[in-house]
């Protein structure tokens, strides 16, 4: 309830930010929309150009595209800007000061270090899976539409800890940026059926970088496919696998705060 | 003085290596989701919109090099200095700042295409084959064709560059074209598998004679007759382009001496 308030007394800020740069903040979601969404209708293009993706039709390669969206937005609304700006806290000593105050810095920081920008990216990306599930003539019963909200915050959650555990390192090893490589590079697999690539990369997506579980296999359950590379199971595994990454992920952030204060005097 | 600029940044971009596998790792795997997305679509019909897998891989590849022409950090490098101000300490010195942004590209393009797009992209020619044109003529109407379109590029950004003068942020320009250039520009998706409609578009904008329109002539897609008419062109938008960066230069510049009163 504490935290409530005071995430509360950090979004009037934060609008009040917004409202006196309005014109840019317009332009910006607008220019962020166009650009996610001319990715996606050209991926949409091309693959009705050629008819199929590795089994895959247009619209339902348009779902992994809006399910990756959404469920990014979701999680970089909350942790991208404390995720980037970490290093600099660390090395700006803004780190201590959030330390030293009564609050978990990590609540502290999630409510102090949302990024408002993401409302052109929720727009566009729920505007793709309606437009996916009305291309492909599907209607979801109360229990899929259930399992689609599911399923998208167990994907944020999966977002969320890759942004947290790439950035976590950050505070011993300045200018070390794993996010680059980790997150945003591998990341890119996931904007097309991973069923495509050789086995031992469906095998690290899944399994060892599991990003797969963000689109690729909740996607199915929607869409009524059968491409399982491993089990039909992981289908419903999102949410499961979000929460136990998100609870590595915390855990790996104490472990890197207590390191910090154990070296820093 | 412009050597020893191009020299230098060379030189400096020759250095930083500690990021060089980072860079590397970044560019492999981007091409690496690239190059499977296409072997999947080509798998079930070999040829689609008269083109093949190695056609793609040959568009892939030389669209990489001629990263080399048309790629420029100058425009974002002039809406900085304007943004924090250096732009009035630039415009008293005794040197022409375009002349130094356009120095300090070229040093930079050549370190990044020796360091990264020759190697990596000259390894996927190897493996999956170079097309190259028969023609003499071809080779001489492509390279035209490719200074032309790197012209073209420098004076677009560079024009974006100088709207910083006029608006309070510009990080969402990069963003706005972006969309242009996945649409517009081939450099994603050749525009021959788009529909007729967003080609009819791209007609009216200099984005597709940056890179496109050579690329589509090396692979034998444009006739060398109608090549006339793409250089035509070309030179069609270099001298809009530079028409509209002088107008605004004198603009900018009014604008300067006002508020330095």
């Amino acid at each position: 309830m504490h935290y409530f308030k005071l995430y509360l007394q950090f979004i009037r800020i934060r609008i009040s930010s917004i409202v006196s740069y309005r014109g840019s903040f317009i332009a910006g979601a607008i220019a962020q929309a166009l650009s996610y969404g001319a990715g996606f209708f050209t991926t949409w293009l091309l693959v009705n150009a050629f008819h199929e993706l590795n089994g895959w039709t247009a619209y339902e390669v348009l779902l992994l595209y809006g399910l990756n969206l959404f469920s990014y937005a979701l999680a970089a609304f909350f942790f991208f800007n404390t995720a980037r700006s970490l290093d600099e806290l660390v090395m700006g000593g803004g780190l201590d000061a959030v330390l030293t105050k009564p609050v978990n810095p990590f609540l502290y920081l999630i409510c102090n270090g949302f990024n408002t920008g993401y409302v052109s990216h929720i727009s566009l990306s729920t505007l793709t899976i309606v437009i996916s599930f009305t291309g492909l003539g599907i209607r979801l019963t109360p229990l899929m539409l259930l399992m689609l909200v599911l399923s998208i915050l167990g994907a944020a959650l999966i977002h969320a800890s890759a942004i947290i555990m790439t950035s976590v390192p950050s505070i011993w090893m300045l200018r070390w940026n794993l996010s680059g490589i980790l997150y945003w590079n591998m990341r890119q697999f996931i904007n097309y059926p991973i069923s495509l690539y050789p086995r031992v990369v469906q095998f690290i997506l899944t399994f060892i970088l599991p990003y797969a579980f963000i689109n690729f296999y909740p996607a199915q359950l929607f869409l009524g496919k059968e491409d399982y590379i491993f089990h039909p199971a992981l289908q419903y595994a999102t949410l499961p696998v979000g929460c136990f990454l998100f609870f590595i992920a915390y855990r790996f952030w104490q472990y890197g705060i207590n390191r910090y204060q154990g070296t820093g005097t | 003085m412009f050597t020893a600029l191009l020299k230098l940044t060379f030189i400096r971009n020759f250095q930083y290596r500690g990021y060089l596998i980072i860079n590397y790792i970044a560019m492999i795997t981007r091409l690496f989701v690239e190059i499977s997305l296409w072997w999947a679509l080509f798998r079930a019909n070999p040829e689609v919109k008269g083109t093949t897998f190695h056609d793609m891989i040959n568009y892939l590849a030389i669209t990489a090099f001629l990263g080399l022409f048309s790629i420029s950090q100058a425009g974002y490098r002039l809406s900085n200095r304007i943004s924090s101000g250096a732009i009035s300490t630039d415009l008293i010195r005794p040197y022409n700042l375009k002349a130094y942004l356009i120095a300090q590209s070229i040093g930079e393009n050549i370190a990044s295409f020796l360091l990264y797009t020759l190697p990596i992209y000259g390894a996927v020619l190897v493996i999956f084959g170079i097309k190259l044109p028969y023609d003499p003529l071809r080779y001489l109407l492509f390279f035209i064709s490719v200074l032309l379109g790197g012209v073209i590029y420098f004076y677009y950004s560079y024009i974006m560059g100088m709207l910083a003068f006029w608006l309070q942020t510009t990080w969402y320009i990069s963003w706005a074209e972006d969309a242009m250039f996945t649409l517009f520009a081939g450099t994603i998706v050749p525009l021959w598998f788009f529909p007729e409609f967003l080609n009819k578009i791209s007609y009216l904008l200099p984005f597709r004679y940056i890179t496109y329109e050579a690329v589509a002539f090396y692979l034998g897609r444009t006739e060398l007759s109608a090549m006339q008419g793409v250089l035509a062109m070309q030179l069609f938008w270099i001298v809009i382009l530079v028409f509209l960066e002088a107008v605004l230069w004198r603009k900018a510049q009014k604008k300067i001496m006002v508020f330095g009163g």
